[in-house]
This record gives structure tokens, sequence and C-alpha cells, in this order.
């Protein structure tokens, strides 16, 4: 609802701070604000609070209870016929606060209920309108938003007996180990397809109506995209190997699924390329074992135009480290070189022969073949004149 | 060619190197994993969530139903395997239990940068008998777990919000700084005491049991903390997005 501060104001005989200062104090004891422009705040009002903050005077009221600020004209007060019990300890227990008898009965004076003691609990009659309000849960959820939840510490729930149960997990996690010492590199992919035995009412993608009956589509489709960027991720003689774990749904009821692009070779004939893994024992798998861990750096966006691969070869001393050599390719040949390394090495004689490969994209552009070879002679000339015993093989 | 030269293994998806890391923290912290599957009846998806049929909660998340089948949903959080746990408590007569359920739910919802119609939640709880797991105990379990991910300068607060299946219900809200950035308060997940409905429905008896909960996406996570700029790359089944990361083992 878009209130301005202004009209706020006609509610009060006392002036309202800013219009930040209210927007603060919705956000933190009410309701989330949308967009502040100018004195203009667009409030988003809670479901459960429809009823008493759908007009004008509602949010009015809210702002009041919030900034403890009497209105000008105060409702004609009508109580609910609900009546909460609820004890301060009960509120305390549930916010893991400790508010006083005082904070919290001047939190139900702000929110004008009326209120009886019944031993030693309050008998809270919230004002008529507030239709949200029936539980004792729903009185802590008062008192803590009202007081503010920065008034709630943070405290660690205390140590748990025994060791929680991750083994399934554990599971799992092994079974993607496994594949990835053979070589094999984890992908996601999506839940819905074209056809299958399970099919949306409200499908988002119009043309994708189904839930997957095997991981194998999207892998083989992946794959296959996957070769022409092999170049970037992949060094020489590598090939990519594929593997994602995910829940299929046959007509016989959804399952866990792993699923790779070839057999694994280590693991026997009888190894195919997929296993139900909501049927194998991954509790006893996995209760022993500890997943390895890896620590990722920052994301290195790739480019989405072509690449172009050139490769520089040359003979040099048996002592000289490809290293160095490597280092002055690098200095040389400019930000579009995305990769450079090291594919192949020999001995002959008292020479040592040494193969880059320098991987060139732009960020901006489809590269041309006249700017690959700008680079290409760039770094030759580099190597020449570093070293005149190097013997660039052109 | 030398052997030198050829990689030795493959890559993990990004996903399962930060739900490993999350299970770790929270193991830590007592909490077990949890496991429930991804097409749902009603029940478990919202009635036992205490949304009612025609409950306004309903229309607040777009679920896709299964054609020809009333009953049967893609789960919209993984709060559904809270409800199959907590229903577990209750038939082994416990009073206590923490857990993690991360896994892919689904939203009927336009996908763009920071949205998409399928991706991971990470959703938690933790009961116990009344006063020894509160609103206190949630933010402390909240706040270790956002530290030890994102980094020890990490803050977070609580606003006040409204979910059926919690009481008070509650927006997180986390600081954090990016490397060489400056920081700035994001929101990262919903959360609250379970609502004395949630846990009856279950089975347990709402006198003797209370807990919190509390759900966010794990894209999200993984986007704040390397920087990744469209949650579209990450379920792409693009490999230079898994290869767009330098790794080494922890």
């Amino acid at each position: 609802m878009k209130v301005s501060r202004a009209s706020l104001q006609k509610y009060f005989e006392k002036p309202l701070p800013s219009v930040e200062e209210i927007a603060d104090a919705f956000t933190f004891h009410a309701f989330e604000i949308e967009s502040v422009e100018g004195d203009v705040l667009d409030v988003k009002v809670l479901p459960n609070r429809a009823a008493d903050c759908a007009t004008e005077e509602g949010v009015a009221t809210e702002l009041s209870t919030i900034l403890d600020t009497p209105l000008k004209n105060e409702p004609m007060q009508t109580v609910s016929d609900t009546k909460i019990r609820v004890s301060l300890e009960r509120i305390n227990d549930i916010l893991g606060a400790d508010f006083s008898r005082t904070d919290t009965e001047d939190v139900f004076r702000r929110l004008r209920f009326s209120v009886a003691m019944e031993d030693d609990a309050f008998l809270v009659a919230p004002p008529k309108e507030r239709v949200d309000l029936t539980i004792p849960e729903d009185i802590a959820e008062e008192v803590g938003r009202v007081l503010g939840y920065d008034k709630i510490s943070a405290i660690e729930l205390p140590a748990i007996k025994g060791s929680p149960n991750q083994a399934r997990y554990h599971g799992i996690e092994r079974m993607k180990d496994q594949l990835i010492e053979q070589g094999f590199t984890e992908i996601s992919t999506q839940s819905f397809t074209k056809k299958g035995d399970v099919t949306l009412a409200n499908p988002l993608d119009k043309t994708r109506p189904a839930l997957r009956k095997s991981l194998e589509e999207n892998l083989n489709e992946a794959l296959e995209r996957s070769k022409q960027f092999a170049p970037l991720v992949l060094l020489p003689g590598e090939r990519l190997k594929l593997f994602e774990v995910g829940t299929v749904f046959p007509k016989a009821g959804e399952y866990i699924e792993l699923r790779m692009t070839e057999r694994v070779a280590a693991w026997g004939d009888a190894a195919g390329t997929s296993d139900n893994l909501s049927v194998a024992k991954l509790e006893e798998y996995g209760k022993d074992y500890t997943p390895k861990r890896y620590k990722l750096g920052h994301y290195k966006a790739f480019s989405p135009y072509p690449f172009i691969v050139r490769d520089v070869a040359l003979w040099v001393s048996k002592e000289t480290i490809a290293d160095e050599v490597e280092k002055i390719i690098h200095a040389n040949a400019g930000e579009l070189a995305q990769k450079i390394y090291l594919f192949d090495t020999f001995e002959k004689g008292d020479k040592k022969s040494l193969a880059f490969r320098m991987v060139l994209q732009s960020f901006e552009r489809t590269l041309e073949d006249t700017e690959a070879n700008v680079v290409y002679d760039k770094v030759v000339k580099a190597l020449q004149s570093t070293n005149p015993l190097w013997q660039v093989r052109l | 060619m030398s052997d030198a030269l050829t990689a030795k293994h493959g890559r993990l998806h990004p996903i399962s190197v930060a739900i490993r890391e999350i299970a770790d923290i929270f193991g830590r912290m007592g909490f077990g994993i949890a496991h429930g599957p991804e097409l749902e009846d009603d029940f478990h998806n919202f009635t036992g969530l205490n949304i009612p049929p025609n409950h306004p909660a309903r229309s607040m998340q777009d679920t896709f139903w299964v054609k020809g089948e009333k009953d049967r949903v893609l789960r919209t959080h993984t709060t559904s395997v809270s409800v199959r746990e907590l229903e577990r408590l209750a038939r082994e007569g416990g009073t206590e239990m923490r857990a993690i359920n991360p896994g892919k739910v689904f939203r009927n919802e336009a996908t763009d940068m920071t949205h998409e119609a399928q991706f991971y939640q990470l959703d938690g709880f933790a009961v116990g008998p009344p006063g020894t797991v509160t609103l206190a105990h949630l933010k402390g379990t909240l706040l270790r777990f956002y530290r030890e991910y994102l980094g020890s300068d990490v803050k977070i607060r609580f606003r006040p919000s409204f979910f059926g299946f919690t009481e008070p219900s509650v927006e997180v809200d986390v600081w954090f700084v990016p490397p060489e950035k400056d920081g700035r308060w994001l929101e990262m997940c919903g959360a609250g005491m379970f609502h004395p409905n949630v846990i009856h429905a279950a089975g347990l008896d709402p006198e003797k049991v209370q807990g919190f909960a509390f759900g966010g996406g794990v894209e999200r996570l993984l986007m704040v903390k390397y920087g990744i700029p469209d949650i579209r790359l990450i379920h792409s089944g693009d490999v230079r997005f898994v290869y767009g990361f330098d790794e080494e083992k922890a």
C-alpha cells in the first residue's frame, strides 16, 4: 500500500520523524517497505494483517504502536471475543529472551490490548480487527517484534548426544568422489523435459511439460555441447567424461539416478552407465566415509564468443625450465589469451622440445584469424629475442 | 606425451562443493541430513505445514501441479522433508531432533538472473522440549552457520515476516563484505518458530515439543560467496561453469 508521510501525519498530533525513520520502524517492527519515493512509502502489508492494515488509518495505527506515539483520535475500542491466555514465562520460552513483566505490559498497552491477570498468566483480548491473533505464539511474536528482534541474543544450541546421522548423504557423496577420481566431471541439469511419464498440469515452458524419466538425454546433450569447449577446460588427450546424480520420474515412481556418459573401465565389465541409488545400501556405504572437501576460488566468467587455438613449439637447451618460457608467452600474449599451457615435451640429444598451446578468445566479439596471428607473431618474436639459441619451429 | 600432463581427476559441481561444506558446519552443531521425495503429496507440502486449501500462503508460492492427480505437486520447499522427519520423531516417541534437508525444489515463476523455476533449498529445523530450542537459538545457529560459511565478519538481523508454518516468523538478513567491495545487507532466508499446528499435525504434542525452522536458496549462497552473476548458469549442464573456479583440495 502506498502512503505518504504527510497523509500519515494527519492521524498524529506530534510531528512524525523523517520518512527514512518511518521506513526503518516499519521494516524492523512490522512490514517490509518496498520503496520510498519522496515522502511516499510503499508498505508491503503482510497477508495475515490484511484485516487491520487494509486502510491508511490501519497503517497509521500500526505506526502509532511501533513508534509509541499516540493517535490524534484514538479509535473506538472494540475488544475481540478471543481471549488468549499466555504467561510471561511462555513468551520468554518461545523467544529465548528475558523480557520483564513491565516490558511486556508496555507492549500490550501500545498494541491496545485489554489485559487481565488469571493466576500467573496474562489473559489478552486484542482489538477486534486483529483477527490474526489467536494463540500464545501470536502474542510472543507481537512482543518480539514491537520490542525489536535485535533485543534477542544469539545463543548456540547445546551439544547433542552422539553424532548426527549423515550416513545416507555421505553414501551419495562417496559415489561422486569415486567418479571424480576416475576423471569424471559432475554436471547439473534441468528436471523438465519434452516427454515423460509424469506431466505437469501447469508447465512454465510449454515445450517441456514433463518430468525426466532418465538423466541420459540431458547428459548426452551436455556432452555433445561440451566437446566444442574442450580446449578451454581440458588438456589435449583428455576426454570429457560427465556424470549427474538426480531424481528421475518413471511411471513406477521417482528414484535417485546416477548416470555417466561412459562406463568406468576400472569397475569391470559388469558395471554399466547408470545406477538406482534409491535402492543402493547408501547408509552402509557412507557411514564411515568423509566426503572430500574442495575450496573454490572466485568465479571466472567465460566468454560467449568462439575461441581460436594457436600452438607454439620450440627447441631449447635441455636445462631450460619450461615455466620460464611459459612466463614469456604469458607476458606477451595479451588479454586475449584465456589459457596457456605446455602440452607436449620431449628430449632429443642435448635439446628439448616444448610445445605450448594458447587458447585465444575475446569477451566482446568473435575473434578474427588475423587477430590470432598478431598474437602468435608477437609471442614468437619475444621468444626469439629472449634467447637467440631458442629455435621456434614455424 | 608425459604422464604429468594428464589431469588426474574430474570436477565436483559447485552445488555439491557447497552442500558438503554446509553439511559439515551443521554436522558440528548436531544436525543430521534428511531426505524426501521431490514429488510430494498435498499434506507434506501444504496442509501439514498449516497451509490449508485457500490459505493466503498458498498464493505466495506458485506451485507446479501434476496433471490428472489432485494430490501431487512438485515440492515448493524442502520443509516437506521436515514434516516427514517430525512424523518419524512422533513414531519413535522422541522430543528432540535436528536436521537439514538440502534438495531440489520447484516454483512456477518466470526465470531471470536471480530466479529459476528449479533450485536447491537449504531447509533445516531443531526441536526439543519447551524453552530448550528458542528464537534466540535460531539466531545463534544461523549466525554461526553464516560466519563459518561466508566469513567471520558476517552479522545477521531478523525482520518480522509471515509464513503459515512458523509463529513468530522472521526474514533473515546477512551482512556480507564481498572481496574488495563494500559490505551490504542481503536477504538470505526465511525462518521462525514452528507453528503449534505443524507440531500437532506431525503427531507430536506442542506442549512438549517446540522448535525453529529455516529455509533459503543454496544458489544464492553460492552466488554471494563466489560472485556468480546469473543463477541460470548453475543448472545449465555447461561444463565451462563447473570449470570456472580455481579448485584446491581443502
